[in-house]
């Protein structure tokens, strides 16, 4: 499967392309006639075909072979020295106003809150860090083993840490993608605590920036698909400017879509096989594609196609220049 | 630092001369006939305008740069980054700071004493590799600031944040050491150090130092203690955080000496005195010295590849030199 699907609409530059080879085909017979004579036009007219023929297929093929060559097929893998030495864990948790919402007992915050607390208490010399995101993402503990701190900040956990309002997710992965320290060989993992609902923010752009810091990140979605009110100080539940109550839904498919994005996992926070993952990964448990001190590294297979592409433009310039039958 | 991953590709440069010359000045080359637009052997015909033929140069050029850029591609160039990575576990260093009122003594130039304790702090910070680094300060009362972390960055920011008194008017020596040796308890370092950094007697809170003392020491930390400050007279100079009023004067500046030394005793660490700025900034180089942890290390190398620009850059180039002479120059092969 190629890794950058996207390049594949580089193929529609094939259309006008060939359209202009046509007309050039055109436009050179009649160029041929009208400089080297009608009495002479046999002659050329062949030679003239099959050399537009070979110098444009050339030429095609090497539009082809190069766009290819930027799809990033992956090629063969080989190993590497890999030996970790733990996890780095940074929670990720999304404080806006829709995780008050109580379609999960007690609320959504209070369950995340549950989740960051069992695997914290349950990983002994576990590294853990935690970023909250609103409308922007701030990292409040940096990674540490110092779990009180976090426990601590638990106790304060809500959605008025941050007044600016939103559910920035970019500057809340990016806030946690900056968090890892540098200067250790770690597996690095984000858990990422959201209803993934209006999510904002360039989210390819930090998942590509976490897939080159080789952080990957786990999913799990807080709160239910029917949804809920969400209440208000004022012991009501949030109105629109219509006056109707605000359902928040849990969006499962964005939350879906950043753990696959990144070799991930998605879970809903309810999920039995949740917690035990999570610690495991925090332990050191979750190393993928390790075995004994090594890990299998592919790289993308493009020097393929593009030694065909080189080989396609060569084509298309020698037909040109070879004179054959010593006349054209 | 950019490098080739094989090399062996950019022999095939050693075409591109051939090429170029076959393609474009090669007289018996195909392709193209002269047709004479005058009387019989004259000179075929040659456009006069400069113009166009610098267009057809720079087009051509486009091109063969673009076919070179491909074969530059071929080769593999990445950017490679060395990281050093640490083998082994670091110590757990807390530092736990006085902020109270006192600390604004202007005896320790530029500024005053809580400045220059600061700075040190980040010197410090800044010279370790793999220990991970905490603060804690204290007043009236005392809070973890920053738990031990190897974010040396973000530790380096909130110290820059920190002003005094935030937690009061008192010295609470006792609960800073506390704090620091309760955020201490969970970690896995063999090795743990709390650098304590106060001016002042003791005056607040509900734990005694000697008793938090007593906790680092049978919980293996062990406690460096560092009074700093003149003792004597000293000008002084802070902002009231109640009234925002800027509060100057002189006080009669004086610390415990017995009772950091106890404290440093106790734990197995030692006391030190800072008079001044530079005392104090070798006190923390002699700590740091001291409170040497594994420093073998491995160089780890991370490339990225820079192919994919190299290919767009150069299919753009091929790809607007087709365009140019085809629908431009209106050439027929």
């Amino acid at each position: 499967m190629a890794q950058n699907p996207e390049v594949f609409w580089l193929f529609i530059l094939l259309v006008p392309m060939i359209i202009i080879m046509l007309l050039q085909y055109l436009n050179g017979r009649m160029t041929l006639v009208k400089t080297s004579g009608e009495w002479r036009s046999g002659d050329y007219y062949d030679l003239y075909t099959i050399k537009w023929f070979f110098t444009s297929l050339g030429f095609l093929l090497f539009l082809v072979f190069t766009v290819l060559s930027l799809a990033g097929y992956p090629g063969r893998g080989y190993p590497v020295g890999y030996e970790p030495s733990g996890s780095d864990i940074i929670f990720v948790v999304d404080v806006s106003e829709s995780m008050k919402a109580e379609d999960i007992q007690p609320s959504r915050l209070a369950v995340v809150s549950r989740v960051i607390r069992s695997v914290c208490e349950n990983t002994p010399g576990g590294r853990f860090g935690l970023v909250i995101f609103k409308g922007r993402g701030v990292k409040i503990i940096p990674s540490t083993e110092d779990v009180e701190a976090v426990f601590n900040f638990l106790n304060y956990l809500s959605t008025d840490l941050i007044s600016s309002p939103g559910s920035n997710i970019q500057l809340g992965l990016a806030a946690a993608v900056n968090a890892f320290p540098s200067g250790e060989e770690r597996e690095k993992y984000i858990i990422l605590l959201s209803d993934g609902e209006a999510l904002s923010g360039d989210l390819d752009e930090v998942l590509s920036r976490a897939v080159a810091s080789e952080v990957t990140i786990y999913c799990a979605g807080a709160g239910t698909v029917a949804g809920a009110a969400i209440p208000t100080a004022d012991g009501g539940f949030l109105k629109d400017p219509a006056g109707e109550t605000v359902i928040s839904r849990m969006n499962e498919q964005s939350l879906r879509y950043i753990a696959d994005s990144t070799a991930g996992r998605y879970y809903n926070i309810l999920d039995n096989s949740l917690l035990p993952d999570l610690i495991a990964l925090a332990g050191g448990g979750g190393i993928k594609d390790t075995e004994e001190g090594y890990r299998i590294v592919t790289k993308e297979r493009y020097r393929f196609f593009l030694v065909f592409a080189l080989m396609g433009l060569l084509i298309a310039r020698i037909v040109k220049v070879v004179r054959w039958k010593n006349f054209y | 630092m950019w490098i080739f991953e094989s090399p062996a590709y950019l022999l095939l440069l050693t075409l591109l001369l051939p090429s170029i010359y076959f393609c474009h000045f090669y007289r018996k080359r195909g392709g193209v006939f002269p047709a004479s637009f005058g009387v019989w052997k004259s000179s075929s015909f040659k456009s006069s305008n400069h113009f166009l033929k610098f267009v057809l140069f720079l087009s051509t050029t486009a091109s063969w740069i673009g076919f070179a850029g491909l074969i530059f591609a071929l080769a593999g160039p990445s950017y490679v980054e060395k990281e050093k990575i640490y083998i082994g576990r670091g110590i757990d260093i807390v530092f736990v700071l006085d902020e109270s009122p006192s600390m604004a003594a202007m005896d320790f130039p530029p500024s005053n004493r809580f400045e220059a304790a600061k700075e040190v702090i980040k010197s410090f910070v800044s010279a370790r590799g793999n220990d991970p680094i905490g603060l804690v300060t204290f007043a009236a009362e005392a809070a973890l600031r920053i738990p031990p972390t190897l974010d040396y960055d973000g530790f380096i920011e909130e110290v820059e944040k920190l002003s005094l008194m935030e937690l009061g008017n008192g010295t609470a020596v006792g609960l800073g050491i506390a704090i620091a040796a309760l955020h201490m308890q969970n970690s896995t370092a063999v090795e743990k150090v709390i650098i304590l950094i106060t001016d002042g007697e003791s005056n607040a809170g509900e734990i005694v130092p000697e008793s938090a003392a007593d906790i680092a020491a049978q919980m293996g930390i062990k406690i460096y203690s560092i009074g700093i400050g003149t003792k004597g007279e000293v000008p002084i100079e802070y902002e009231d955080k109640a009234t925002g009023k800027i509060i100057t004067g002189r006080f009669n500046s004086d610390f415990n000496e017995k009772l950091l030394r106890e404290i440093a005793e106790t734990t197995g660490g030692r006391y030190y005195y800072a008079p001044s700025t530079n005392a104090l900034g070798s006190i923390i180089k002699t700590i740091d010295s001291q409170e040497s942890s594994d420093k073998r290390i491995k160089i780890k190398t991370r490339s990225k590849p820079g192919y994919k620009m190299l290919i767009i850059f150069s299919m753009t180039l091929i790809l607007a030199d087709f365009t140019i002479k085809k629908l431009f120059f209106r050439e027929i092969l």
